[in-house]
């Protein structure tokens, strides 16, 4: 039995981190909006992702110590379940990128979207939301090392498939 | 966000084949970056947020109608994000359940119960005679076209299901045409059954039900009051369509919460999903051991976020966190072991026919979409490593795994899943190019299968089926700039009839949320409006047709 635990209550939180429910949702709905853009195809599709993962925050508020943390979970939760949708769908040709149908030809992001889930996830908290490993691994309920090395097989996989 | 304009998308994209092997990761990764952002649309808006709590609200109000299914499927739903182990615990019996939301809106219940109060009660009628749909092979679709859109009727809740009852739940479709509603009074809970709208059967149940099916005759239903808590799950069957009623006894006693109540033929499948209950005791343990909390105090909530843990004491409502090492975590993460037992019966003792480590596909909403009709059963599941599976059985004994990758065209387990529909159970929809399909389950392994087709909808919302048709709430597509919902009907899954909320129902607004049945000849609805304390109203309409 693991028995780290201290032996006092080290932080306790009275009422809100971040105050008021209102000010986190003036902060952090764009730059919510844009994570979630990252991760799927369409903005309308983003904003949906976020303004449901706010809600969960609303009806959850009192009960969060950590509501900033919450959120960008239930961000990145709720775009990985929409990848995890569209991966099914195009392998059965469901599904299509809006950009690849009527935007310029963009060979990164097409290679981008040819991983999994889980590996265009990992690349685009890494590399476009600028997280850490530990934050990614903390914001996924995966190990640190679990992060590297899913990120070290989709860019080796990104460069395979640009090569084609 | 990484934005830099030196790695533009461009740049990045045409040095591909020949430098690709010299660019090393943090290179590539920048490239990569920048190549997002720059697809990113910076003209994003923050709306009022009041946007967000209606949107709060009406999740609060679907669970309210939906309070039998919901608790366990969000179970699962969380589980299966596996981002935030958020628990909340009962303070009151130290038992567990899960945390969807905040309590179910009292208020509308009171509406609700004040609606249903006045009205005068059928009770003591015979039993629904077996009706010409009774084949589910032959009660999905009929082969008839509607001749015109639904043309509802609102109905007067005491008139439509009596004066009795204290609360009545959204319509369900069950098998063979019937439908049924959750219905309380003093006496107990019953549900309320037909074939025939109007000419209501009230059967007594012996619990308030979690999940009802009906294979013929044989009747299913589990008591919502054990779910989500220590107790064992109970689980009961009627051969004679309610009027008596025997417990399952399961051996071994299965472990997690009950997900789905399935019947086929004369078999029975109980679908449990293992939560987080031994993550909880070991974390419960940890505290009380700390010392972290006294014996007047019981643990309300907790959430880890990497290695912090947070917790909320009842009855205070106090919240703490505070710090665990890596080996604690890696115990913690140990605890949390996700599978799905199945058991099965035919009446008699169930036994578990199926371990697997995986989780349940679930809808958009959260709700469960495992399936059975009179080829057997299904239960979609999606394993460690993201890939989309079928469980499916024949009598529930033995299991088969089917790979997507099986289907030569059709949808998906995964997509079925998350887009199934909740009534009937056996049609489903997803969206391809622009335009709503839907398709039968049972046709998923053809290559050439119906496909019906919604034109003009970017997203449905539900989707009811029984023997007179497909009731489909839907949204338009965005590019119309027309966000107002349409309440479509059709009989044979082509040919849509789409009328706004104020022209179905005559409620204004944008968006309603509709709970129906469909049965063999008509369709219930239960309709109210999010963000409103208005209680709901009921609309019928019959289904005509042309020769």
């Amino acid at each position: 039995m693991p028995n780290q635990i201290p032996q006092t209550r080290t932080a306790e939180v009275d009422g809100f981190v971040g105050g008021k429910f209102d000010d986190l949702y003036r902060s952090e709905y764009v730059p919510m909006v844009k994570l979630a853009r990252g991760l799927v195809d369409t903005s309308e599709r983003a904003e949906e992702i976020v303004q449901d993962a706010f809600a969960k925050v609303f009806e959850r508020w009192d009960r969060l110590s950590e509501p900033g943390g919450y959120l960008r979970v239930s961000v990145i939760n709720g775009a990985r379940s929409e990848l995890r949708k569209r991966d099914v769908g195009r392998r059965l040709g469901f599904v299509r990128r809006a950009e690849a149908v009527t935007g310029e030809p963009d060979y990164l992001i097409d290679a981008l979207d040819q991983l999994s889930a889980n590996q265009k996830t990992v690349l685009v908290l890494r590399y476009y939301a600028d997280l850490s490993e530990k934050e990614i691994a903390e914001s996924l309920n995966i190990r640190p090392g679990t992060v590297k090395s899913t990120a070290s097989r989709a860019l080796a996989r990104l460069r395979k498939a640009l090569e084609q | 966000m990484n934005n830099d304009p030196a790695t533009t998308q461009g740049k990045a994209t045409h040095e591909t084949s020949e430098t690709d092997e010299a660019l090393g990761d943090e290179t590539l990764g920048s490239a990569l970056g920048a190549a997002i952002g720059a697809r990113v649309d910076d003209a994003v808006q923050t709306p009022p947020v009041s946007q967000i709590t209606e949107r709060a609200a009406a999740r609060a109000r679907a669970r309210t109608v939906q309070r039998s299914v919901v608790a366990v499927a969000a179970s699962v739903v969380l589980l299966a994000g596996g981002l935030v182990a958020y628990n909340a615990l009962n303070s009151a019996n130290d038992s567990t359940t899960v945390a969807v939301g905040p309590a179910v809106d009292t208020g509308t219940a009171a509406a609700e119960t004040a609606a249903a109060e006045t009205a005068a009660s059928p009770p003591g009628e015979p039993l629904p005679p077996t009706g010409p749909n009774d084949d589910p092979d032959t009660a999905v679709l009929p082969d008839k076209t509607a001749a015109s859109a639904l043309n509802w009727t609102e109905d007067d809740p005491k008139e439509l299901f009596g004066s009795d009852l204290d609360f009545v739940s959204g319509p369900s479709s069950a098998a063979d045409g019937f439908i049924y509603v959750g219905a309380y009074d003093g006496s107990g809970p019953h549900m309320l059954v037909s074939n025939v709208l109007g000419d209501w059967t009230r059967v007594d149940i012996p619990v308030e039900p979690l999940s009802v099916d009906f294979s013929g005759d044989r009747w299913l239903l589990a008591d919502e009051d054990t779910v989500g808590t220590s107790s064992p799950t109970r689980v009961f069957y009627s051969d004679d369509r309610g009027a008596a009623w025997t417990e399952v006894q399961f051996d071994p006693a299965p472990e997690g919460e009950l997900f789905a109540l399935l019947a086929s033929g004369q078999n029975l499948v109980a679908v449990f999903v293992t939560s987080g209950q031994a993550q909880s005791d070991l974390l419960k343990e940890l505290i009380a051991s700390a010392g972290l909390m006294s014996d007047e105090e019981a643990l309300e909530s907790w959430w880890l976020q990497g290695n912090t843990v947070g917790f909320t004491t009842a009855p205070a409502s106090q919240t703490y966190s505070f710090e665990i090492d890596d080996e604690t975590r890696a115990a913690l993460d140990a605890a949390l072991e996700l599978q799905i037992l199945i058991y099965t019966s035919d009446g008699g003792t169930a036994t578990l026919t199926g371990q697997y480590p995986y989780v349940l596909a679930t809808l958009w909403d959260g709700r469960g979409s495992t399936n059975s009709d009179t080829e057997g059963f299904f239960i979609p599941v999606i394993t460690p490593d993201d890939d989309h599976l079928l469980l499916s059985s024949v009598d529930g004994t033995t299991w088969t795994e089917t790979s997507i990758e099986d289907y030569a065209s059709g949808l998906p387990s995964g997509l079925l899943g998350e887009l199934t529909a909740e009534s009937g159970g056996r049609w489903h929809g997803d969206l391809y190019d622009g335009e709503l399909r839907i398709k039968s389950l049972s046709q998923l392994n053809e290559p050439e299968s119906t496909t019906a087709t919604m034109a003009g909808m970017a997203r449905l919302h539900h989707l009811y089926v029984g023997p007179a048709g497909m009731l489909a709430v839907a949204e338009p597509q965005g590019s119309s700039g027309d966000q107002t919902q349409r309440i479509g009907w059709s009989t044979d899954g082509n040919n849509w009839e789409w009328l706004t909320p104020a022209e179905a129902f005559g409620i204004d607004g944008d968006y309603v949320w509709v709970d129906a049945a469909v049965g063999t000849d008509f369709v219930l609805a239960r309709v109210w409006v999010p963000g409103t304390s208005e209680p709901p109203r009921w609309f019928s309409a019959f289904v005509d047709y042309v020769s």
